[in-house]
């Protein structure tokens, strides 16, 4: 049930700032016509249907709830498709949204959006993807997260316990840069078709920096990439955890040059970011007896810090400079929680026909 | 001055009403207690010193232990149901 409040408008911030309904920055009034133009952008019919639920909670987000956050995170009305799929991904079990959200360690709800709207709606994949100067990339991150706040109770002092946070928690979001042939964007490597546009979730400690300037050979960058991966005081390295890796144009090109295929660079930054349970303890770091998390070593004597090629999500992005790369791991081990990836569908779509028996939609799946 | 209507972002219901507790109850001569490993570390070894603990208070107990699948994970219904139908007392909420 849509509830309004009518404030004087110097008032509105002030207002929201004091019930907590922000980040902490100031936002955009929901207002209804704002809320009316954001839904019509996603060619909403029924506001009310739930995008998602966290059933461990009881609480899910309404279409509405979502558009409200979009403008009050300054999303232009174009970019809520992509936030109504970045929803549907976050709600995904696989996900688990329950404790990604609000766990000690902090995670940043990390989105990459990957296709062709990302382009059309002026996201940015280029140079500071990842820092300030982009609405489309700033927002959007900003709309989950906000959402996340104010409508599953993901705040400090109800259920986030987040012990630091990350800067990531405002917003982590941005667009892959299509790599060159013949490396495919990170959508088709999913499966899905070119002219899809996916979003994917994960939950991510904060991006690392990788230099790698002087090195023009493949495999002494993706070396370099893998020691990163493997640090004793990332919390999921020897416990099967997930990577983002976000090569960056140079170390792109090197690698496929020199014949790297994405299958490739996956697998060798799987297995070289393998650590042996001395490394870890020469680091200080304990292994689990009985633990969650498996600490057994495999065959070669050491702990995966990925669980497998398909957990290190290989995209392209960045501008040109010295030789940098970027990187995030995911905030815990994968059995705690995993990416997620939904297709965003563009604004106008028809819904698809299911015929007379009807069938369940990906973002009518959870409604009432 | 002009004046805005907005949308509440939250709903002004508020969050639910507290949970009560239980009706407490006095305990059989053999109890059950239940422990819940949340699969925090060191979870399961503070249990068990409570368990030891209350049995030496409480007398001739018997102590079920479950795990939950993961510390990010809620116990499983039927792990749920069946230490409700089995346990007198159950602890849980084991923090880092």
């Amino acid at each position: 049930m849509t509830e309004t409040l009518t404030l004087e408008e110097a008032d509105v911030q002030e207002t929201f700032f004091e019930h907590g309904w922000t980040d902490g920055l100031p936002v955009v009034p929901p207002t209804p016509g704002r809320v009316a133009e954001t839904l019509a952008a996603a060619s909403v019919i029924d506001e009310q249907v739930l995008i998602g639920v966290i059933p461990a909670r009881g609480k899910g987000i309404t279409l509405e709830q979502a558009a409200v956050h979009a403008v009050m995170a300054g999303c232009k009305p174009e970019y809520f498709p992509v936030v109504v799929a970045a929803f549907e991904a976050l709600f995904d079990a696989s996900f688990n949204a329950h404790t990604a959200l609000t766990s000690t360690g902090g995670a940043a709800t990390g989105i990459v959006v990957s296709g062709p709207i990302a382009q059309e709606i002026g996201m940015n994949a280029r140079h500071n993807c990842l820092g300030s100067g982009n609405r489309a990339n700033l927002t959007i991150g900003r709309a989950v997260r906000l959402a996340a706040m104010n409508v599953l109770g993901a705040r400090s002092g109800e259920l986030d316990a987040s012990s630091f946070g990350n800067p990531g928690k405002i917003s982590f979001c941005f667009a892959e840069d299509p790599p060159p042939a013949p490396w495919r964007p990170l959508h088709e490597e999913l499966g899905y078709a070119p002219g899809d546009t996916t979003v994917t979730v994960m939950p991510l400690e904060g991006v690392r920096q990788l230099a790698q300037q002087l090195n023009g050979d493949a495999e002494g960058i993706l070396r370099t990439f893998a020691a990163a991966m493997k640090s004793p005081s990332t919390f999921s390295t020897g416990k099967s955890g997930q990577a983002l890796m976000i090569l960056g144009p140079e170390h792109a090109a090197f690698c496929i040059e020199q014949g790297w295929t994405q299958a490739a660079v996956r697998e060798f930054l799987c297995r070289e970011s393998r650590i042996s349970p001395e490394e870890l303890r020469a680091a200080g770091v304990l292994i689990e007896v009985d633990g969650a998390h498996g600490m057994v070593p495999g065959e070669d004597g050491k702990l995966a810090s990925v669980g497998s090629p398909d957990d290190v999500y290989l995209v392209t992005a960045g501008g040109e400079g010295a030789g940098w790369s970027a990187y995030a791991p995911s905030w815990a081990p994968k059995i705690h929680a995993r990416a997620s990836t939904r297709r965003v569908r563009p604004t106008g779509e028809p819904l698809p026909d299911c015929g007379p028996d009807g069938c369940i939609v990906p973002w009518l799946k959870e409604s009432a | 001055m002009s004046r805005i209507t907005v949308i509440r972002p939250v709903d002004s219901a508020g969050p639910p009403a507290t949970v009560t507790l239980a009706p407490r109850r006095a305990l059989p001569e053999r109890p059950v207690i239940g422990l819940v490993d949340n699969r925090k570390p060191h979870a399961r070894e503070l249990l068990e010193l409570l368990a030891e603990e209350l049995r030496q208070r409480i007398g001739d107990a018997e102590v079920v232990l479950v795990r939950k699948p993961g510390a990010g994970h809620p116990l499983e219904p039927e792990q749920a149901s069946d230490m409700a139908a089995r346990a007198h007392m159950v602890i849980t909420g084991v923090g880092d």
